[in-house]
């Protein structure tokens, strides 16, 4: 923007190390008519800098290729280039000398003319005469005008020409704070101690042409040859980067005869399909994309062989051809999911394919990715992790000097942010506004997989990522998105591993079991939905009783209606309204009908969007998708505002009113983003059933296996566990010398893992197990005999009741376990110690312990013994709630589980009390959350006074006061950890 | 050798487009001959920021360091040689 406002014809971006900017820099630039110029800042193995300067693809492919060596030669997050790897890979590209931070200027002030000139000649005979200039920087720098003064002798004696940069590091002066406290993050160290790096003064801004002509005003041509540069480097990233490896035909066989073939070899085909699959077919063939589908069945059918449960999610489930090849675990027909919603003929791009694996065994298919492919032609997409409140505070405070203590502080005063803010602290506050959502670093995705038939350095830079044997590449899913480059998601799916689990558990082939049992559908009704896949939200199980699904379509839509689309556009209440018959199902226009009637005339999925703007207004399934994306995007008004004309008028040419047009313009505008396809719903909803049918009939096996994945879904481990309880399922606290490393099931009962122990990593916990194989410890001298195990890690066994086995209090067992210890550490000495006979703990004490080590716990709920203190002031538990009367002005306390403030919910909170019998809703408005801020946050009871909300089966209290339970009454519950906050959600 | 003003000794400067064209200087006025160097700095904003254009000058045949303290917009002479 500011080199627009600045009237700059052409601007280069030259990262150091990188392109992670480039896509969007020239998708920027180009939307605001600047030439855009790819380029990076190279930092060569002494240190010095090379800027290079793409003018052609040959250019592209070389400066990939040597950011790729410089990455993987260098420490994670810097670039190292050998200058002899220059040789070779210079073609294409146009070289600047780098500046004062170059070779020739750092040699000419170390070691004088001589030895710079001929620092001057290797390059230009590298690169040649006419593709490397001599870089002159002028930033109002002490010897700046004699420097400049003697690379243009320098130049001048070899022949060289010179040209003017900025070294720009941020658009405007006033941004240098910014630059300053980034170069500090950069070091994690601050301010003050990083003085040395930051730059001197505040020139590194962009300036204008008229400002750096004036600055070399004695050397015209420095300046010109930015404009003669900038004529030769003319190349843009195109749209299609990529070329797919070639899946192994048979001999004589084109891609397209054998998808064909395996389509109808497929266990899954029926003759029905056949029209469907032609079409489908016929399509995939226009696009050109049947290798693409043959890849990704090797991908599926790799996992399939080796036992790893995968399915497809998103648009890809729409497709017949990708159900049949086992890539999709719903049958689109029989569905009703259109195939045109993930490929048509219109459609430019080729859509990615979403997998879902067990989250355990992925990395095998990760690592199959890399064997078959090579480790050079395939990589995984970066992403990149952008400035949060919390993040924004905690590096700029660090910056700063502030320490750490103060972050919480500095959090709230940001919140408060008023007149009343100390003034040393606006600038602080400025830059943190300012660098909010800005990238912080990069990280790597989920399970996006790049691959490719010609390695990969050759088409963009690849880097090491912090993980082990994992490579990324320097652009995120929309870059990759943007230059055509197809990434197949190989993402981890916990609720997959658990249901594998369940399956070995069981022996029940779930995939045969059929979406019709009436009793599963009760249960999902009643809200009994802990751990069910994406049923047991809170707002999920407020909305299922009053759904009452019955049949697999009701899952697709209780999936897709509690999400920030639906909410926002305000369609989940008139859907329920609409479904019990207390509103009639009505139409803006008729022509909605065929869209709308599925879901009884109300927009829940991205496919009715297409639908709806095609019936209505006219629009082309290409339009269709672009107004789709554009109410999913942040930054799309402008183009919105365009599609919405488009609408209205195709609309009114259609013959729909233009009130009735604007009415459902606004719907979809309302509907906007965060909504699921029909087709990613449905494959959702088949985990959704999964996890249910376990749930019902094979309850202690469900929970176990939820417990082994967590962390995962909703809630936390010890709601869980409770909920368990109350589904009179026995919970077994963890035992030294039975307890495995996971969950287990012991007689009917569930036995807790001791991987719940804080702190013990998985190989402690094999060597303890496997020596405790060899025969039981007999007590805690033998286990501290036997195991080698710090001190700490043993008085959480303690504590977690896992050595209660031996029949010693928990507080003698840690009072020996430090003795015993010592002795062993120090086994040559004897250590007289008194002998002492401790209490044992009281049942709040031994809760605390289990808490404290394990985060939950297999006895009474905490509550229970808050219980006679609460009776005596009329504070209610959770049934009697329940049974209170509508508008009912009441008292209420629990367990503070879990505190959200979802986007969607204009600031107010939704906490969920738990007790011993059930949990308790309570929505906390605004006026009162920042009254009692404090207490809610930070404590782990509370006490709430309230109006009491029912809306048919759901009741949820409305708070008027909030106090903190007095947890003394309870004989000290402090060592809970804290409350699961979920401030981002998107569904209350 | 010459002689330093840590934090600067005030002075009085005639300048013309910014730059310096003479110094007052014990009573006496300096015409600014040639300004051998300019530079500029600008740090420690986050606690007491210096933004100051530096000017190594040569007036009437004293070599001085003056700042112009671009803040305060006041001058001052840093070092000056004998």
């Amino acid at each position: 923007m500011e080199a627009a406002r600045l009237g700059m014809r052409g601007l280069a971006l030259t990262d150091h190390n990188n392109v992670y900017g480039a896509i969007s820099f020239q998708k920027t630039a180009q939307a605001l008519g600047i030439q855009p110029i790819l380029g990076a800042e190279l930092t060569l193995d002494d240190e010095t800098a090379l800027n290079l300067l793409v003018a052609n693809e040959t250019g592209w492919e070389n400066l990939c290729w040597l950011i790729t060596q410089a990455q993987h030669q260098a420490p994670k997050g810097e670039g190292l280039l050998r200058f002899e790897q220059l040789e070779g890979h210079t073609e294409g590209l146009i070289a600047l000398s780098g500046g004062r931070e170059g070779e020739i200027t750092r040699t000419l002030e170390a070691q004088g003319m001589n030895a710079a000139r001929i620092a001057a000649t290797r390059y230009a005979a590298l690169f040649d005469e006419e593709h490397f200039f001599i870089e002159l920087h002028h930033h109002r720098r002490s010897y700046d005008e004699q420097r400049i003064a003697t690379l243009v002798e320098l130049a001048q004696a070899l022949r060289l020409d010179i040209v003017a940069t900025n070294h720009v590091h941020y658009p405007t002066p006033t941004d240098k704070t910014l630059g300053d406290v980034v170069t500090a993050i950069r070091h994690n160290r601050a301010l003050n101690d990083v003085q040395t790096h930051l730059f001197p003064n505040g020139q590194h801004y962009l300036k204008s042409g008229k400002a750096l002509a004036a600055l070399f005003h004695r050397y015209p041509r420095a300046i010109e040859n930015t404009i003669r540069i900038a004529e030769r480097c003319t190349y843009q990233l195109p749209s299609e980067l990529q070329t797919l490896p070639r899946h192994p035909l048979p001999v004589g066989m084109s891609a397209q005869a054998y998808l064909a073939r395996l389509c109808r070899r497929s266990k899954r085909y029926q003759p029905h399909m056949e029209e469907r699959l032609q079409h489908e077919l016929a399509i995939i063939n226009a696009s050109g994309l049947a290798n693409y589908f043959l890849v990704v069945w090797d991908i599926v059918r790799f996992a399939w062989e080796k036992d790893i449960r995968c399915q497809g999610r998103g648009s890809a489930a729409n497709s017949l051809v990708a159900y049949l090849l086992k890539i999709a675990p719903i049958d689109p027909i029989k569905h009703r999911l259109v195939f045109e919603r993930f490929l048509s003929p219109e459609k430019q791009m080729a859509p990615d394919i979403d997998m879902d694996f067990d989250a355990e065994t992925r990395e095998q298919v990760i690592q199959y990715l890399y064997e078959k492919y090579g480790r050079t032609h395939a990589a995984m997409a970066c992403t990149f992790v952008t400035y949060r409140h919390r993040s924004v505070i905690r590096d700029v405070a660090k910056a700063w000097g502030f320490a750490p203590s103060i972050h919480a502080y500095l959090c709230d005063q940001w919140e408060d942010r008023g007149e009343h803010t100390p003034p040393h602290l606006e600038a602080f506050f400025d830059v943190c506004e300012r660098l909010l959502g800005n990238v912080r670093h990069i990280g790597i995705h989920n399970g996006g997989e790049i691959i490719s038939d010609v390695p990969l350095s050759r088409r963009l830079p690849t880097e090491p990522a912090t993980m082990p044997d994992r490579t990324v590449v320097q652009w995120d899913k929309e870059g990759l998105e943007d230059a055509g480059i197809i990434k197949i998601d190989v993402l981890g799916l916990r609720m997959l591993a658990a249901i594998t689990e369940m399956v070995e558990h069981t022996g029940v082939d779930v995939d045969l079991i059929p979406f019709d049992d009436a009793q599963v559908y009760e249960m999902i009704t009643q809200a009994k939905t802990f751990g069910v896949f994406q049923c047991e939200s809170r707002a999920q199980m407020n909305t299922l009783p009053r759904l009452k699904p019955f049949c697999f379509l009701d899952l697709v839509i209780a999936i897709s209606l509690i999400r920030p689309g639906p909410i926002m556009g305000n369609m989940v209440h008139p859907y329920l309204r609409r479904r019990r018959g207390a509103e009639e199902v009505s139409y803006l226009d008729d022509r909605l009908k065929p869209a709308l009637e599925e879901t009884l005339g109300v927009i829940l999925w991205q496919e009715q969007v297409l639908k709806v703007a095609h019936d209505i207004a006219g629009f082309t399934h290409g339009q269709g998708e672009t107004l789709r994306r554009a109410l999913g995007s942040k930054y799309a008004f402008q183009l919105l505002d365009q599609l919405e004309s488009t609408f209205i008028r195709g609309a009114i040419k259609n013959g729909v009113q233009e009130e009735i047009a604007q009415t459902v313009f606004d719907q979809l505008r309302g509907f906007g983003a965060y909504s699921f396809a029909k087709s990613h719903a449905a494959s959702f909803a088949v985990l959704t059933y999964q996890s249910a049918w376990f749930k019902y009939h094979h309850a202690a096996v469900f929970y176990a296996a939820i417990l082994n994945h967590q962390p995962m879904g909703f809630w936390a481990p010890s709601t869980l566990v409770y909920d368990a309880m109350r589904q009179g399922i026995t919970v077994l606290p963890p035992d030294i010398n039975r307890s495995a490393a996971d969950c287990t099931i012991e007689d009917s009962a569930i036995r807790i893992g001791l991987s719940y122990i804080k702190g013990i990593k998985n190989r402690r916990l094999e060597r303890l197990i496997k020596i405790r194989d060899e025969r039981p410890f007999a007590d805690l001298q033998d286990f501290i005999q036997r195991v080698n195990m710090p001190l700490r890690l043993i008085e959480r066994l303690i504590q977690s009741g896992a050595m209660d086995t031996w029949h010693s209090s928990r507080h003698q067992l840690l009072w020996d376990a430090g003795v015993l210890h010592k002795t062993r550490s120090n086994f040559r000495m004897r250590l007289e110690t008194p002998a002492v006979c401790l209490p044992a703990p009281t049942p709040m004490e031994r809760l605390n312990m289990e808490f404290a080590s394990t985060g939950l716990s297999t006895q009474h709920h905490p509550m229970q013994y808050f219980r006679k203190w609460c009776n005596a002031r009329r504070i209610l538990h959770s049934k009697q709630v329940m049974r209170a009367r509508d508008r009912a002005l009441i008292q209420t306390a629990g367990l503070v589980v879990i505190i959200q403030a979802p986007e969607t919910a204009k600031e107010i909170r939704f906490i969920t009390l738990e007790d011993e019998y059930e949990l308790i809703n309570v929505v906390v408005f605004p006026d009162l959350y920042y009254q009692s801020r404090k207490i809610i946050r930070n404590e782990r009871f509370l006490w709430f006074s309230g109006i009491v909300e029912r809306d048919e089966t759901v009741t949820t209290i409305r708070a008027s006061s909030v106090r903190a339970l007095p947890v003394a009454q309870a004989a000290s519950v402090t060592v809970l950890g804290p409350a699961q906050r979920c401030v981002n959600r998107h569904a209350p | 050798m010459s002689r330093l003003w840590q934090d600067g000794k005030a002075l009085q400067v005639r300048t013309d487009d910014n730059l310096p064209t003479a110094i007052h200087w014990r009573d006496v006025w300096y015409t600014v001959r040639h300004i051998a160097l300019h530079w500029q700095i600008d740090v420690n904003w986050w606690q007491a920021r210096i933004y100051r254009d530096y000017y190594k000058v040569l007036a009437d045949g004293m070599v001085l360091v003056i700042y112009h303290d671009l803040i305060a917009n006041t001058w001052a002479v840093q070092r000056i040689y004998d």
